[in-house]
């Protein structure tokens, strides 16, 4: 059952002049996505496979309402995104982007958010020791964001996304900028997600992470989708069986070096 | 409603939570008013006490008679120089060295020389030296004494009519009044704004730098209650800042009255306060509207800092333009936003308020703040204003 489906959307950014310096053109307008199509099955991982640049984010972002897509549709468990408090209210999205306020400690940020889906107390205390033990964040619960490390801060963000219990989770660049160990606890809370049958879609460049937790995929180039299925019709249907080689020869293919 | 509640309380908590931000963003600006004008008031009475009790030591050489006699009445107020050994180049280098504060020459044969060109007072004065000046202002006075003493002797009169002031009828409330009027409507205005720069320009450029916006964007919130949170708490801060640096006025009064020139008590009645609260409201809700307008369009505190300071600077200087107006005003002029306000505020007191005023002045700057919110929600809404890095 298709819980995300993005039909035809497209995303242009105006340039500003530092922009256009640094990209050395003289284009006004930069095309970041152009007719992507894919769809998420309800229970499955879905991994959003790119280099920098290729579009992973703006896509993640249109999905998550925090930017809306110039052209095309896409519907969230059957709501269209131009409902946009009703999507947010069913989905978690993380970026590494998306950050906490340094003055203040995981127990008020998470208090804080918390309050905004309209849930009652006692669940929302709940919920904050299951989260906060399954982080590890109950030990720096009183320490200022500001004095926590880039993993307790990501694990923070975790927990603050989380409290709602969404049935959706998109996550853009999971493990990045994380040590091994803290990917090691969001890889496995992921896996565990699943298996408790929410949808998670996943943004990385990663090729182990995406053949050890993603069902499907999609490999986006130069903003469209070119190749979306499970990773095991993806290696039967190449002459290579390893997909960072399919991967790579996708790129060869369409634009003529890895650049 | 739950929404914009949440918003505000976290916004409070900013400055709340934490001694150190109440210390910089509440309280220090009240010390510092407080300590500027207690000391700017306590040098101005210093200096005139200074002034009052010093006596300047000056020569008067080849004085007629007839003056001596009415210098004696004003000559305890001197010291008198014996410049006897001295050359004349040697009296004006202590004069310049401010050894001497004046040197007064009669000219030859003055008594028989009057209503001739002959007849001259030379006075050797340092402007540079305050001493100086007051001893030659002091010794001015004495010479007009003279010269009409001199005139009444001959028979002429110097006056073409009498003046005869009798201020027994001088309200001493509103007398007082006219003198807070003149001051308060730019105090007031300065702290708000003040205030509200010290927060409004982080408010909403701070989160975008930090990143803190994209995360309470993705909040199931309306982006409408983000803004009127905003909006209320950066009024409300900016009001309490403005409070603090007001107590710190107050708390400076008896150490500066020569400064504001007060010199009597004066109470205003309960509706005035009412009145005057009710301007702060939408003083407030003004100037925090007009910071965070910078605010959401620079990328970053130091930009929208730079955005918002001509905007300070403008409304600081309109009061200006209102302390000095006297005569009936039009009601027009209680329509231009900070004008009105100014206007008002001097009306509050110096007892003058006006019904109708008053209510022009909060309908037209409710709804100036309205078009300024109607602004902000549209650039709120825009993505190239919001995730402009």
């Amino acid at each position: 059952m298709k819980i995300i489906e993005v039909t035809g959307i497209k995303k242009t950014f105006s340039l500003s002049a530092k922009q256009r310096k640094i990209n050395q053109t003289n284009e006004k307008l930069k095309v970041a996505i152009s007719d992507v199509n894919f769809y998420v099955n309800k229970g499955e991982i879905f991994g959003l496979l790119g280099s920098n640049g290729a579009g992973k984010t703006t896509t993640l972002r249109c999905i998550a309402t925090l930017i809306k897509p110039d052209e095309g549709n896409i519907l969230i468990d059957g709501i269209d995104i131009s409902n946009d408090l009703d999507v947010r209210k069913k989905i978690a999205f993380l970026t590494n982007e998306l950050k906490l306020e340094d003055q203040f400690t995981p127990n008020y940020i998470y208090d804080y958010f918390s309050k905004f889906h309209n849930l009652n107390d006692e669940y929302i205390e709940k919920r904050k020791n299951e989260l906060f033990d399954k982080f590890e964040i109950t030990k720096f619960a009183e320490t200022k964001i500001g004095d926590l490390s880039t993993g307790m801060k990501q694990k923070v963000s975790i927990a603050v996304s989380l409290v709602h219990d969404p049935d959706i989770i998109i996550f853009d660049e999971p493990t990045n900028g994380l040590d091994v160990i803290t990917a090691k606890v969001v890889t496995d809370y992921l896996i565990d997600m699943k298996n408790k049958g929410k949808t998670i879609i996943i943004s990385t460049h990663i090729m182990s992470l995406v053949e050890k937790i993603c069902d499907r995929i999609g490999i986006i180039v130069n903003g469209k989708v070119k190749l979306c299925d499970t990773i095991e019709n993806i290696k039967n249907n190449s002459s290579s069986h390893d997909l960072e080689e399919v991967f790579f020869n996708l790129y060869k293919e369409e634009l003529g070096d890895y650049s | 409603m739950k929404e914009i509640k949440q918003i505000i309380k976290k916004e409070l908590d900013k400055i709340f939570k934490f001694p150190r931000v109440i210390f910089s963003t509440l309280i220090l600006p009240g010390l510092l008013i407080f300590g500027i004008y207690s000391f700017m008031g306590t040098s101005l009475k210093g200096e005139i006490d200074r002034t009052t009790v010093y006596k300047p030591l000056i020569i008067i050489e080849n004085a007629p008679d007839s003056f001596l006699g009415v210098f004696d009445a004003f000559s305890e107020n001197f010291i008198i120089f014996n410049p006897e050994g001295l050359s004349e180049e040697q009296v004006k280098e202590k004069l310049v060295k401010s050894e001497l504060d004046l040197v007064v020459t009669f000219s030859d044969d003055f008594e028989d020389s009057v209503f001739t060109e002959d007849s001259k007072v030379t006075i050797l004065a340092n402007n540079g030296n305050s001493n100086s000046y007051s001893a030659y202002s002091l010794f001015s006075e004495i010479l007009n004494a003279y010269k009409e003493i001199e005139l009444a002797k001959l028979d002429i009169k110097t006056d073409l009519f009498v003046i005869d002031l009798d201020d027994t009828y001088t309200d001493e409330k509103k007398n007082v009044g006219m003198v807070l009027a003149m001051l308060m409507p730019m105090l007031i205005i300065t702290f708000v704004f003040a205030g509200t720069l010290s927060i409004g320009a982080d408010a909403i450029a701070g989160e975008k730098e930090r990143g803190t916006l994209a995360t309470l964007l993705m909040a199931p919130i309306r982006r409408n209650s983000i803004i009127i949170g905003k909006i209320i708490s950066t009024a409300f801060i900016a009001i309490v800042s403005a409070a603090s640096s007001f107590v710190g006025v107050l708390a400076s009064m008896p150490f500066a009255k020569d400064l504001f020139n007060i010199n009597a008590s004066v109470s205003y009645s309960f509706v005035d306060f009412v009145i005057l609260f009710a301007v702060l409201i939408v003083l407030g809700a003004l100037s925090s509207s007009l910071i965070l307008l910078a605010s959401t369009f620079a990328k970053s505190t130091k930009e929208a800092a730079s955005y918002a300071m001509p905007i300070y600077i403008i409304a600081i200087l309109i009061p200006t333009f209102s302390m000095f107006s006297s005569g009936p005003i039009s009601k027009v002029l209680y329509t231009i936003p900070i004008y009105n306000i100014s206007l008002i505020l001097k009306d509050i007191f110096s007892f003058n308020i006006n019904v109708t005023n008053f209510l022009i002045t909060i309908a037209s700057t409710v709804v100036f703040v309205s078009i300024l919110i109607f602004v902000l929600l549209k650039m709120f809404k825009s993505e190239k204003i919001l995730f402009n890095k």
